[in-house]
């Protein structure tokens, strides 16, 4: 028996006949975050939607608090963030906004298309913050385009949740962002999985961008200019 | 290590967390194109219009809201998917089954209210009798057009089930003479069962202003229920499909 509200077992995932990761393993209990790592294409985002139901793995298995995810979605409260490039171009941005809670996030009255980027990511990322107790917080690559108070924002909303009492899953290239924040940290390069915990990671249990880097570096062989 | 407890476990019987509504999230995230709504507006305005001179001319009323509502319901489903569009709807704790059939009725609404409001035009100037709106045959060629076009588009890009419709309608009468021949019989009431069942399945049409009889059951019914069915493919296909994104292949 284990008290995790998530669970995954032996996850691969494949395009095609083509191999993206295989043998993954975690669980993370209420109130613990897990940084993801890895190169581009690495599949960090397949891994994430994964986990909030949208693909289904090639092999292994996910359970959140025992059930599948996609059943599980239906019980307890996900939120998952991809990026702002998946917010559709046509919506009002204070339309959008209202979405997740009823109350507004925004008065903006532009469509999505014409705002900026960073605007666009935060204006994402504070509609999925707006849900209520969520259970699961899953989010892709969720400091891109964001400017200094924003991103500033951003740590102090995840470390929120995360006292709250959300499993939280992040995935990033910003290794100066994602440092510090998560429990365990999962590496994804060359179609393997390294998970590692914080206290492996550094002797205090304090982690660096600076140590995640180091470690990324030897899973990678040596050569760390994939990561930065 | 755990840095909290869950604030919804805490206290189950204040527990509330807000889904996102199917029903919300599509009256938000449009499932059609304004140019295509301002066009059923305006062939249900000039069908009222029509009616309302000659209420003889029902079926010239209804046959372009037919063939607008081809493509008004082609919302589709997969692209904007693949894309994330749909992300926060998918993973926001409603059922698949309750956003396919929501999507839908949506992409549907439009048609529907257009072709009821003809309907209730020919209703208040034949003084409530032969709205040809209401007839069974125009009912069966809407619910027709209104599943299978909408189930095409599903994995398809949008408007995707109207062009396809409207290239195969082409395609059979100009392909071959025996097929155009064929077909023309079967409008005429002539013709194999085949060929009028044929003739229901590419110009649903022929349909708009008529009853449809006891007689024209094993022609008109096995496309109906086939027409179901491909809908209720797409149905499952909705709560089944994996929705990766374009860009992490």
């Amino acid at each position: 028996m284990t008290d995790a509200a998530l669970v995954v077992r032996k996850l691969a995932a494949r395009y095609g006949r083509h191999d993206v990761f295989h043998d993954v393993s975690f669980e993370l209990r209420s109130g613990q975050a897990l940084g993801v790592v890895g190169p581009n294409g690495a599949g960090k985002t397949t891994l994430l939607r994964m986990l909030v139901g949208l693909v289904s793995p090639a092999h292994g298995e996910i359970r959140l608090d025992g059930v599948p995810p996609r059943e599980a979605l239906t019980r307890e409260p996900v939120g998952y963030f991809g990026g702002e490039s998946t917010l559709p171009a046509r919506v009002q941005a204070a339309r959008w906004g209202s979405l997740a809670s009823g109350d507004p996030v925004t008065t903006e009255s532009r469509h999505l298309r014409t705002l900026s980027r960073g605007t666009r990511q935060l204006l994402g990322l504070r509609t999925v913050f707006g849900r209520q107790h969520l259970r699961l917080l899953v989010l892709d690559e969720p400091w891109e385009g964001l400017d200094p108070d924003a991103a500033r924002w951003l740590s102090t909303a995840i470390e929120t949740k995360r006292d709250r009492g959300a499993a939280i899953v992040v995935s990033s290239h910003r290794l100066y962002d994602l440092a510090g924040l998560c429990d365990a940290y999962l590496f994804l390069a060359h179609y393997r999985a390294t998970l590692m915990y914080a206290h492996e990671i550094s002797s205090t249990g304090v982690v660096t961008a600076a140590d995640l880097i180091e470690v990324f570096d030897r899973l990678q062989g040596g050569g760390g200019s994939r990561v930065s | 290590m755990s840095h909290g407890s869950h604030d919804s476990r805490l206290c189950p019987s204040i527990e509330v967390w807000a889904r996102i509504r199917p029903l919300r999230f599509f009256r938000v995230v449009s499932l059609h194109s304004p140019y295509l709504l301002l066009g059923l507006a305006l062939v249900g305005i000039l069908g009222i219009v029509t009616v309302s001179l000659d209420h003889a001319e029902g079926t010239y009323a209804l046959t372009p809201v037919l063939l607008l509502q081809m493509f008004a319901v082609s919302s589709g489903f997969q692209v904007p998917a693949r894309r994330g569009h749909f992300d926060l709807l998918l993973s926001g704790g409603s059922t698949r089954i309750l956003i396919a059939l929501t999507h839908w009725a949506l992409s549907a609404l439009p048609g529907f209210a257009v072709w009821i409001g003809v309907g209730v035009a020919e209703l208040l100037v034949g003084e409530g009798v032969h709205a040809r709106a209401f007839l069974s045959g125009s009912a069966a060629a809407l619910l027709l057009v209104s599943a299978v076009a909408w189930a095409l588009t599903v994995p398809l890009p949008r408007l995707s089930g109207g062009v396809v419709w409207v290239v195969t309608m082409v395609v059979a009468v100009t392909m071959t003479t025996g097929w155009r021949d064929a077909l023309l019989a079967a409008s005429r009431g002539d013709g194999t069962l085949v060929s009028r069942a044929f003739l229901f399945l590419l110009f649903p049409f022929s349909l708009i202003g008529t009853s449809i009889e006891l007689v024209d059951l094993p022609s008109v019914g096995p496309v109906l229920v086939s027409g179901l069915a491909l809908w209720a493919a797409a149905i499952w296909w909705i709560v089944r499909a994996d929705v990766p994104l374009e860009a992490s292949q």
